[in-house]
Order: structure tokens, then sequence, then C-alpha cells
């Protein structure tokens, strides 16, 4: 700490500074043994880097991704982080300190920079989505994309529920039935009409009704009982242009086949 | 950082000493508004007025005995949230959040275009925006908490409870003797109570953890009173329909390394979802397993199998009061993803293979046929039972993924990806059965910049849809810019995007599926090969820079334009007299531009101490429906302080 008294006056008020002495019982002054290794060689170099025991010392940044990793699991193991081992992002060759930082976080969960942010440093399309007229709350601070994935990799993907669906379902619980008339889709996979990062149609969908309904119905307000026709059918397509006005539990319901409570 | 200590004169104990360090902040809000509707331009923003918002934070240690993390945002806005960390020696730890958003629903119009002319649906009665602004609440809060057993710190207990409650109002238009929009009341409230155990091993570990869930609609769901159709008699039938919905969950995960190159992972979910109004129960089971293995440093294989069952329980005696159709559609689905990724000098590859079964049993429900034969109005004709919309029993999907990361002269980095899907058959009409997606993106880092800019493109059909012939093909386009200058003293960049989708049907307008016999249903519309296109741009461009006299600036600037149309020529409209001969031309576009814009300058008076001024706007343009349109500008003060 002598010589890197800047880091050291730091460490002690992130949170790694304030609950090592608190979880693992070990004093500040002895704290950076514990990722860092064995200092003493380090120490008696005394900042000579072409005394040999100068590089004994490890550098989560310098060392192979995978080593890295396991100085924060060491200590790391609840959860959140169950998947790591076969989650997308190391076998993308990231780290831990890809994203968080021990020294110099910024901000909650040692990240360097926000969730959001650090996301949208790689998942760059991403983008687009935030800032479409239809979209999640994540723009506006409300939820963070780890409200719905967990980048330390997960049961389905990196998604924190095990189904899809569990996981929409989870904030729009009303959503999930069961219903005694199901509408199929919704039981298979939400995205078959959602997208979940962006849309420019209402309630995320990924078109505007009522074509959307007609990727796979038919539309049948423009004939008689008797099957003709209908005439005038100016009314028709004005009042029912929008599905839902009508069909309005379409994920759904107990009263009618149609979704028409 | 201030340091406290207190000093226990009673001899035999020990001396702590709390330090604790935070932060505040109060920012005057001052709100104008325009247009007709802040509905859109506002969608989460609940503030219905000039507002002073607190945040306070502090985070804190107690001797080495216990440590607190506390902050609370945007207090007296009406959308605080905060949270609550605590930790006690190395036996307790609790977690906590509360969260409010607000979301302002706007009422969702339709329209048309015939003969170049918008024309609103004219049936639906506008509402007075500025009268009733509709919005609902959404409150949410978290809290966990980990009880390592005494001398254990392997073993530990843990219990959370989650809620989630929404009230307000939504908009809400339906049909039954007359045509309207009028307002529904929400009023849900969901609860998580969940409690697990959790033990480490070395390196590995398990855990299991049990949640109840219950989601309550206290509202009323309105039905026209004038409604002269039978209304049953069942107990469950009231005019106030208020569901409960149970869910009962076991999630079991584990991971164990057997070697530092060798890792496995996985679980297990058992759930039950049960409603109190039809009786009915839906059981799913999930598990999955990975594992990475990396012979050598610069290769890395993955494998992950997953299998999910669900299966409904069906009540059959209200099954039977309401006429439903039994069973519901069961599935069992099986997937595999295989995964091998290797480093070369200056390239990286990876390829993956993943196949997806699923299979389902009573789709024999048939939701739509085109029962009897018809001649459309262009001409065509199909014979009777010539397509169905039917879910498909089973189908198998399979996907390739090529993937390679370049490094070029300079410190570029090329990636290219390639994916393929092949499907045996469409689940659904809009189920591609074959995809392409073709992407490229380069990062160019120069002395002071990084430059970046990338194409993706997608196309994919579902070739046996004898109904819809669905096929659709997706452009997506980005570049950016991030530039630091003047030695890190000032920033700015830039984003462009640019998404054009093309979703290509076939739309049937007309059943050809009633009960009257005996006569060729003629002259019904089909539209062929009918084009949905949509297209987004988004731009943004930001700046910041540290001026003399301690003041830094920042500036904003977001624009977004959308567009969506649906093309379609068939469709007339059988007007009479003067009217006669229009067509429809366009089914219900969409035309949105959304403008952001911000200024801001801080000003630091100490090192703990600083203000700052900021203005910025959102416009909301709707090029159809201006009553959808609409601006709020936000001037604010802010002064934040250390301590």
């Amino acid at each position: 700490m002598g010589c890197h008294a800047e880091y050291a006056e730091g460490f002690k008020k992130t949170a790694h500074g304030r609950k090592f002495p608190l979880i693992k019982n070990i004093p500040l002054d002895k704290a950076c043994e514990t990722c860092h290794g064995p200092g003493s060689a380090h120490a008696a170099a005394a900042g000579d880097r072409n005394d040999p025991g100068f590089a004994t010392i490890k550098h989560a940044s310098k060392l192979p991704p995978a080593d890295s990793a396991q100085l924060c699991l060491s200590c790391h193991k609840d959860n959140e982080v169950n998947y790591w081992g076969v989650s997308a992002h190391k076998q993308a060759g990231l780290s831990c300190v890809e994203c968080h930082s021990v020294h110099q976080a910024k901000e909650r969960k040692n990240l360097k920079v926000g969730t959001t942010e650090t996301c949208l440093k790689c998942h760059k399309e991403q983008k687009i989505g935030l800032n479409l007229p239809s979209h999640h709350p994540i723009r506006e601070g409300k939820i963070t994309c780890a409200g719905c994935h967990n980048p330390h990799g997960g049961a389905s993907g990196n998604l924190r529920a095990a189904t899809a669906e569990e996981l929409c379902f989870k904030c729009h619980a009303e959503k999930a039935g069961p219903f005694t008339y199901e509408h199929p889709p919704v039981v298979e996979d939400c995205s078959i009409c959602h997208t979940p990062h962006g849309s420019l149609t209402d309630k995320l969908l990924k078109q505007r009704m009522p074509s959307l309904c007609l990727n796979c119905h038919k539309w049948p307000h423009t004939e008689t009982a008797n099957g003709q026709p209908a005439f005038y059918r100016t009314n028709k397509f004005y009042e029912r242009g929008h599905c839902t006005n009508c069909h309005r539990e379409i994920h759904g319901s107990d009263r009618k086949k149609s979704f028409i409570p | 950082m201030f340091a406290l200590a207190l000093v226990f004169a009673t001899a035999g104990l020990p001396s702590y000493a709390m330090e604790a360090s935070g932060g505040a902040r109060a920012r005057l809000v001052d709100i104008e508004t325009r247009g007709e509707s802040q509905q859109m331009v506002r969608e989460y923003d609940g503030r219905q007025g000039d507002v002073l918002e607190l945040d306070g934070w502090v985070s804190g240690s107690y001797g080495g005995r216990a440590s607190l993390d506390l902050g609370l945002f945007r207090l007296n806005s009406a959308d605080e949230s905060g949270f609550l960390e605590l930790r006690g020696s190395d036996w307790l730890g609790v977690d906590s959040s509360f969260g409010i958003m607000t979301h302002r629903q706007p009422y969702v119009y339709s329209g048309m275009i015939e003969n170049n002319l918008w024309k609103r649906n004219f049936l639906i009665t506008p509402r007075n925006y500025a009268g009733e602004p509709l919005l609902f609440k959404r409150y949410e809060s978290v809290a966990r908490m980990r009880l390592n057993l005494p001398d254990q710190p392997n073993y530990r207990l843990f219990f959370g409870y989650w809620q989630e409650q929404e009230r307000g109002a939504t908009s809400l238009a339906y049909r039954n003797n007359s045509a309207f929009l009028t307002r529904q009341n929400l009023d849900r409230f969901t609860r998580d109570y969940s409690v697990g155990v959790a033990a480490d091993m070395a390196d590995g570990g398990a855990a299991y953890e049990f949640t109840r869930r219950k989601t309550a609609d206290y509202a009323a769901a309105p039905i026209d009173p004038s409604y002269t159709g039978s209304k049953n008699e069942h107990p469950n039938w009231e005019l106030t329909w208020n569901p409960n919905l149970y869910v009962d969950k076991h999630d079991l995960t584990f991971r164990y390394p057997f070697a530092h190159s060798l890792q496995v992972a996985g679980g297990a979910t058992g759930l039950r979802r049960s409603s109190n109004i039809n009786g009915y129960r839906a059981e799913t089971v999930a598990g999955n397993v990975g594992l990475s293995y990396q012979p050598v440093r610069d290769m890395s294989m993955s494998a992950r199998l997953y299998q999910r069952m669900t299966v409904n329980r069906e009540n059959t005696g209200f099954a039977a009061w309401q006429s439903a159709e039994l069973p519901l559609i069961d599935f069992n689905q099986y997937k595999g993803d295989f995964r091998i990724r290797y480093g070369l000098r200056r390239a990286t590859l990876s390829a993956a293979y993943k196949s997806e079964y699923t299979r389902r049993r009573h789709t024999d429900m048939a939701v739509e046929r085109f029962t009897r034969s018809a001649t459309y109005q262009d001409g065509v004709f199909h014979p009777a039972e010539f397509a169905t919309n039917d879910v498909q029993r089973e189908d198998i999907k399979h996907r390739v993924e090529l993937e390679a990361d370049i490094e070029l002269p300079y410190h570029a980095d090329l990636g290219l990806a390639y994916k393929l899907l092949k499907a045996n058959r469409s689940v659904f009409e809009n189920s591609p059965t074959i995809g392409h997606t073709g992407s490229a993106k380069v990062e160019v880092p120069l002395r002071e910049a990084v430059i970046h800019a990338g194409y993706e493109g997608l196309y994919e059909k579902a070739q046996d849809s004898a109904y819809s012939n669905f096929r659709q093909r997706l452009d997506r386009l980005t570049a950016g810019a991030d530039l630091s200058l003047l030695q890190g003293r000032a920033s700015a960049g830039t984003f462009y995007a640019y998404e054009r989708g093309r979703r290509y049907i076939d739309a049937w307008f007309g059943s050809t599926n009633v009960t009257y016999l005996g006569t060729t249903v003629t002259n019904l519309i089909h539209e062929p090969n009918s084009l949905y296109e949509y297209r987004n741009h988004v731009l943004n461009a930001h700046a910041m820079g540290q001026l003399p006299l301690k003041l830094t600036a920042d500036a904003d600037l977001t624009y977004t334009r959308s567009r969506a149309d649906w093309m379609v020529t068939q469709i007339d409209e059988f007007f009479t007299g003067s009217e006669a001969g229009k067509f429809l031309t366009n089914f219900n576009p969409t035309r949105i531009d959304i403008v952001r814009w911000g200024l801001g300058l801080a000003y630091e008076i100490r090192s703990d101490i600083s203000a700052r001024v900021s203005y910025y706007q959102d416009a909301w343009f709707d090029r159809f429906d201006d009553t959808l349109s609409g601006r709020a500008s936000f001037t604010q003060l802010a002064i934040n302080a250390r301590f």
C-alpha cells in the first residue's frame, strides 16, 4: 500500500474494500494478496521491472480470461454466476474485468459504467430498439438489460428464466393463463408476435394490425352471414382495422373462443 | 469521507469505528408541455407538473462488523426508487429495492389511406387528452436475505419476497352494440415468496429454491351494459371478473469444475400455474445441462442440452359449461447447442450447430379452415379444404452459425458471420422453414477515435405455407464514431442506424367457413403477395467538454424516424354515388418522428459540491394523427453534494 497509495485509498471506499474485513476476516492491508497473489517478491523488487520478482504479482486484465475470471469466482459463488462456465460470454473469451472494476468502479455491482451502457458497448444493434416508439423503459432508466438477461449465463441462453415465456410472465403475469381458450402462439413463444427490444408498433408488436394477425388468420368481416360479400364494406375496414379493439383478450380468454369478452 | 470513533467505556468491549460516505442531490424541474397528447412523448414520465426531486445515497461500514449501502432517488417525483444493501459480518446479507414506474397509456388509433388521403377510423370517438390522462403506476419491491450457517460459510439459506402492483387506467376500445373508446381500470397485484438453500463445494455448488406466486386482478372488466346476449349463471361469472393465478415453482441449479479446462453447469425447473376461474393447471418441467471444455489455450468447446415439457390439466366441468374445446395443446421440446471456437494468430473462428425438436399433442383443434370452395375478386379460385392454419404436431429446426473475427492491420477488427436455419415444417403460418442471415462489422481504432460500421441482412421464408406464403427480409445498417479529444478533456460521438423490414403475405379477407350451403362463395377480397414494410432511422450525436472555470458542458441529440405501410391493391370500398370506385391503398400505416435533444452545464463549486443546469426537450410527431403529437420541455437545476 505504500507504493500504490492512491489505489489503496480508493479501495477502502469500494464495496470490496468495505466487505473484505467483514466477510473474509482479512485486514484491509492484507486484502490485496487475495486477488493479486503473494506480493512479497513483487514488493522486494521495489519497482525494478528487471527484477524477476516484479512480475510475480497477478494483474487480472493481463491474465488469460479463464484465469482472470477464476480470481473472482473463488469468492463469488452465488446463483448469479452458476452458468458462467458454459456461458456465451465466457466462450467468447470475456472475463469479469471487461465489465467490472474492483478499484475504479463508478456504478453499482462494481461496473465500470452503467449496466445498459456496458451492454451497448458491444451489442450496438440494440441501440436501435431502445429509441423506437414502443420500447421497454430501458432508456428511461426504469429497467436495465440485466432485468431480462443474465450476462453471466442462464438456463436458456442468457435469459433469467428457464423458459422465455416464464421470463415475460414474471412482470406480465396476467397474460400467462392457463386460459380456457388459449391462443397457441402465446403458449409457444412470445416472440412470434412481439419483439422485446423495441418496435415502431404499439405494444412491442413486430407488425401493425391487421397485417400481423393476417399472417396466420383470415379476416372474416367483409362477408355477410350467408358467405356473400358484404356491401358497404367501408365500415368494416375502418371499424375493424385494429383487431384487439374487439379481440381484447388476445393472450387467452376464459369467456369466449373469439377472445371478445 | 468522515469517521466517527465510538469508544465504549465499559471494560472488555472493543472500540469500533464507523465510516461513511455518500451524497445528496436536489433537482428542481420545470416542465412545459405543448400538443394535444403527452401520452406518447412522455410515455414513462409520471410527473404531473413542476417538481423538486431529491436523491440521497450513503455507503458505510461499522468497524468490520457491518456494512450498509442505501440509495433513494427521485423522491417527490411520483417515480421514486431506492435500494438497501446490508451485510452483517460473514453470515447475513440483505438486498432490497423498490421502484415506481408510470406508464402513460395512449389510445391506439387505426386509419387507412384511401386514394392517397389519410382517413382515421371514424367510429372511434376521440378522447379529451387534456382532461383525462390515462396512466397506470407500477410499484415494484424486492427483498432478499441470505443467512450463512454458523461456522459453515459454504452453506446458506436465502429468502426472497417480490411484489408488483399495477394501478391506474388504460385505454379500451370495444364494440358490442356500439363502438367507442373508454378507459379500463387496472388493479393487479403479484407477489412472490421464495425460500432456498445453497451449498458450495470447492469451486462447485448447488442451490435449490422454491417460489410461490399469486397474481390477483381486482379491476372490473367492463362489459357493455346494453349487451343483450346471454349471460351465464355459473358462480364464477360476474361482471367484475377477478381471476387469481397461482404459480408454484421449484428451481435446482448446479455447477462443477472437473478441471480448470472442463466445467459443467445445469439445472432443472418444475412449475405449476393454476387459475381459480377455470380450475385449469399448466405444469412445466424444464431441465438443462451444459459442458465446456478447453483442451488447449486457443480452443474451447461447449455443449448444452435443454428440455422443456408443458402439460395442461383441464377442468372438464368448466370446459363443458363454456362449451370449450378440449384438450389444450401440450408440448415437449428438446434443444441441443454445440459450439467450437478456435483462435489463430490473427483471427478467431467459431462454429455452432443447434437443433430443436418439438412435439405437440392435441393440435387437432383447427382454428380456421377454408372449408368451401371460393372464387375471389381477383379471379383466384381455390377448392374446398385447400388450406388450414392448424398448429403443427411436430417440427425440427436446424441452425448452423459460422463466425470469424479477424484482426486487420492497424488494430482494426473485422467480424463476419453467417447463420442458416432449416426447419422441416412451419409450426405456424409465419414460422420460417428456411432462413439466411449474414452480417459484417468493422471497427477501426484511430489515435483519438474509434469508428465502427456494420451490416446485417436476413431472409427467411415459410416454404410450406399454403395459406399465407409468408416470407420476410430485413436489412440493418449501423455506423458510428467515438472521439476522445484534448487528452480526454472533451469527447464526442455519433451513431446512425437504419433498419428496413419487408414482410410478404397473401392476405385473405373472407371466411368461406359459414354454414350456408350450396353456393360457391364469390367476390371476396384476396391480397396476393402484399407487402408490409417498415423503416426505422435512428441518429444520435453527443458531446462533452471541460471548459475553463471548472465548467463542464454536454449536449445530446437523438432523432428517430419510423414508417410502416401495408400496401394493398384489392380493397375496394363498395361506395355508392360519388364515392364509387375508391380503393384503400395503405391499410393502417404509421408515420412517427421523435426528436430528443438537451444541453447541460455543470460547475464545480468545491471538490465536494457541484451544480448543474440543463434543458432538454422531447417531441413526438405523428404525421397522420396530430392528436397523438406532443412536446415536453424540461429545465433542471441540480445541486450535488458528496461527503
